[in-house]
């Protein structure tokens, strides 16, 4: 609002300086990661900026080796089970918490919220002695689950998001027209609120694909996931191996997050942009 | 669609009251209605009638008294199951379906055969004049078109009882008009039992059976529209009807009031004593040069022409009495001559049935 309102009251000159200050903001927030990019087509053994020359060897080489495309699909099956759990969990909490109205709801949310603020030291330290009686440690189903606490509080802020602007009467008026409180969900309430379950789900996603501190204290040398892989690849040889994994992570990333912006543009032109 | 067997089922709600915190939105509502009658619910805004209509169709539950539909008490069954269509007041339309998978939903949810479906959603469509909007959603239609896909969809799946809060309230006259005889032939074919939210006085007199004011979450009056606007129940309710002048009269021994200078036979009992006050239609007014001959049967004061306003199919006078009363006449034309200029000396009578007396606001 005040900056529309600076952009409209404003010379040109103040408008000149606002663009420049947004750019340099914006470049001091991509940098580190897109300074990795050029750094993965070098052709030389070592890492150096700029590279002294080109190549594609070090993706030729992560498609190569084993030990990497082990970890990295073991990270997708990771992050696809834990984004599951985590939007099931997250959608179901963040619909009691709109709907019912009981004393200590705000509590219950910070509570449920609290995976985003507690350090992963901690979580991690409480998950390894849970989960050591139960066998979990190392498992990948394990890491998933872990995962999946730790990625549902996006889940729920993304669906709670939603329902803020998810008008209660349409429900009201579904069961009026016969609708069961399963049906009023399934083709009503959730179609309406899908664009945000499915950011929630792709935040998810990526938490655990990234996630690391945790998944290393309940990892096992045959389940190590990527960017565990990467840390310790990063602790023997410095390559530019790294930099091309990066790369390919952020692509991931990158392209998920437009994914989910995808979904969400549709959703609002076929509501007519109105809510 | 035509199957006669399938008729409006009675409502009845027996000394219902909500209360919301420490305020009760509506209180000792009590109403009978029977089976294929037209009610509606007429009332300033925040009277409760939309709390009403959410009791009746499950949404609300009555902190107290009960509410039967077709003889059979329904406290304690879900909204799904009650079998009651309803208009909302802001129309609630799934805005990820289009026109049609609106109307459908209710068919849809009854598991009715596709082809049947099909045949049904077309043809209520085509009844509120969107056929040919069919596949846009809500928000590429205009309000009153919204308004149209609400009502489709409330009436498609022909529930016994139809509750509708407003639901004309975005249309224009002529829409409203259409859609009014509409509404009125849907129900008397289906023998629907409707209840009819609308701040409109003239919708609820053209279109009712029996019409409810409230006030306050509490009931006025439950009449037909004719008792309604001639013997209105309190002033109150004579001044929502119509326009109405109120005269204040004095009791001057039995059967008779003074009323200015002049006695008047009065029917009713009358109070003991102290004031009554007397409500006479405009329209049942009427004015005259001050040296006309007065009907039998009708009461005539003086009165000084301060105003007159031509509206078309009559004239509006506002006179005043030589008590210094104000009082308006509706005269209606019969042709456009003649009239009279403010500041005459006029003759002002009518017939003595045409009084109404209230005592502290209640009918006398
Ligand atoms: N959920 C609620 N919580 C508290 N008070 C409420 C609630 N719903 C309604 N009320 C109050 O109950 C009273 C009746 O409301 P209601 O909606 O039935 O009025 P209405 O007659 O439908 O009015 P309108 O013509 O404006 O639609 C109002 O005073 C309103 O403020
Ligand atoms: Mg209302």
């Amino acid at each position: 609002m005040s900056a529309r309102a600076l952009r409209l009251s404003a010379g040109l000159p103040a408008r000149v300086a606002l663009g420049a200050v947004a750019l340099l903001v914006a470049l001091f927030l991509v940098f580190p990661v897109v300074i990795v990019i050029p750094l993965s087509f070098s052709g030389s053994e070592f890492l150096s900026f700029p590279p002294e020359s080109w190549s594609l060897r070090w993706y030729a080489d992560f498609f190569t080796t084993a030990r990497w495309l082990e970890s990295a699909w073991l990270s997708i099956w990771i992050a696809v089970v834990a984004a599951i759990l985590a939007t099931v969990l997250g959608t179901a909490a963040a619909l009691g918490l709109a709907r019912a109205k009981f004393p200590g709801r705000a509590v219950v949310t910070a509570f449920l919220l609290s995976p985003l603020v507690v350090p992963a030291i901690i979580v991690s330290i409480g998950v390894y002695f849970f989960y050591a009686p139960l066998g979990l440690v190392g498992s990948p189903i394990g890491i998933a689950i872990a995962h999946a606490t730790l990625a549902s509080p996006f889940v729920l802020v993304n669906v709670t998001a939603a329902l803020a602007g998810f008008d209660p009467r349409l429900e009201q008026a579904a069961k009026n027209l016969g609708a069961s409180g399963w049906s009023t969900f399934r083709l009503v309430t959730f179609p309406i609120i899908k664009p945000g379950v499915m950011a929630g789900a792709v935040f998810a996603f990526i938490a655990s694909f990234d996630e690391m501190i945790v998944a290393l204290f309940i990892t096992s040398p045959g389940n190590v996931t990527l960017p565990i892989r990467m840390w310790e690849s990063m602790r023997n040889e410095i390559s530019p191996a790294i930099a091309a994994v990066s790369t390919l992570v952020i692509l991931l990333s990158v392209s998920l997050f437009f994914v989910a912006a995808r979904i969400q543009a549709r959703a609002v032109a076929r509501s007519g942009g109105d809510r | 669609m035509t199957d006669p067997s399938r008729l409006g089922a009675p409502v009845r709600f027996e000394g219902v009251g909500k209360r919301y915190g420490r305020s009760w939105a509506v209180r000792g509502f009590d109403l009978e209605i029977a089976a294929g009658e037209f009610v509606s619910l007429l009332g300033a805004s925040g009277s409760g009638k939309t709390t009403s209509l959410m009791m009746l169709a499950g949404f609300e539950t009555p902190t107290e008294g009960r509410i039967a539909v077709g003889g059979r008490t329904v406290d304690a069954m879900p909204p799904a199951k009650r079998d009651i269509g309803m208009v909302f007041q802001s129309y609630a339309l799934f805005p990820h379906m289009t026109a049609a998978e609106n109307v459908d939903f209710p068919l849809r949810m009854r598991g009715r055969p596709k082809a049947e479906r099909e045949a049904a959603v077309a043809k209520m469509l085509d009844i509120v004049g969107l056929a040919h909007l069919a596949d846009r959603l809500p928000s590429q239609l205009s309000g009153g078109q919204q308004q149209r896909v609400a009502l489709a969809r409330a009436i498609v799946f022909e529930p016994p009882v139809l509750l509708m809060d407003e639901p004309l309230g975005a249309l224009d006259k002529h829409l409203r008009a259409t859609l009014q005889a509409e509404i009125k032939r849907i129900q008397a074919r289906l023998g629907l039992t409707v209840l009819f939210v609308t701040h409109d006085q003239e919708e609820a007199l053209t279109m009712s059976d029996r019409i409810c004011v409230m006030r306050d979450g509490a009931i006025l009056q439950v009449d037909a529209p004719e008792t309604i606007y001639d013997r209105p129940a309190d002033t109150y309710v004579a001044a929502f009807f119509g326009e109405s002048n109120a005269l204040t009269a004095v009791p001057e021994g039995p059967g008779a009031v003074r009323l200015g200078p002049v006695v008047a036979p009065w029917p009713g009992a009358g109070p003991a004593a102290g004031a009554l006050e007397i409500a006479i239609r405009p329209e049942r007014i009427a004015i005259a040069d001050e040296d006309a001959p007065v009907p039998p049967a009708h009461v005539a004061v003086f009165a000084t022409v301060r105003e007159t306003t031509f509206v078309g199919d009559r004239r509006v006078y506002l006179a005043a009495l030589d008590t210094g009363e104000a009082v308006q006449v509706n005269q209606p034309l019969a042709d456009l001559s003649g009239g009279h200029r403010p500041g005459e000396r006029v003759r002002l009578h009518w017939a003595t049935t045409a009084m109404r007396g209230f005592v502290d606001g209640r009918a006398a």
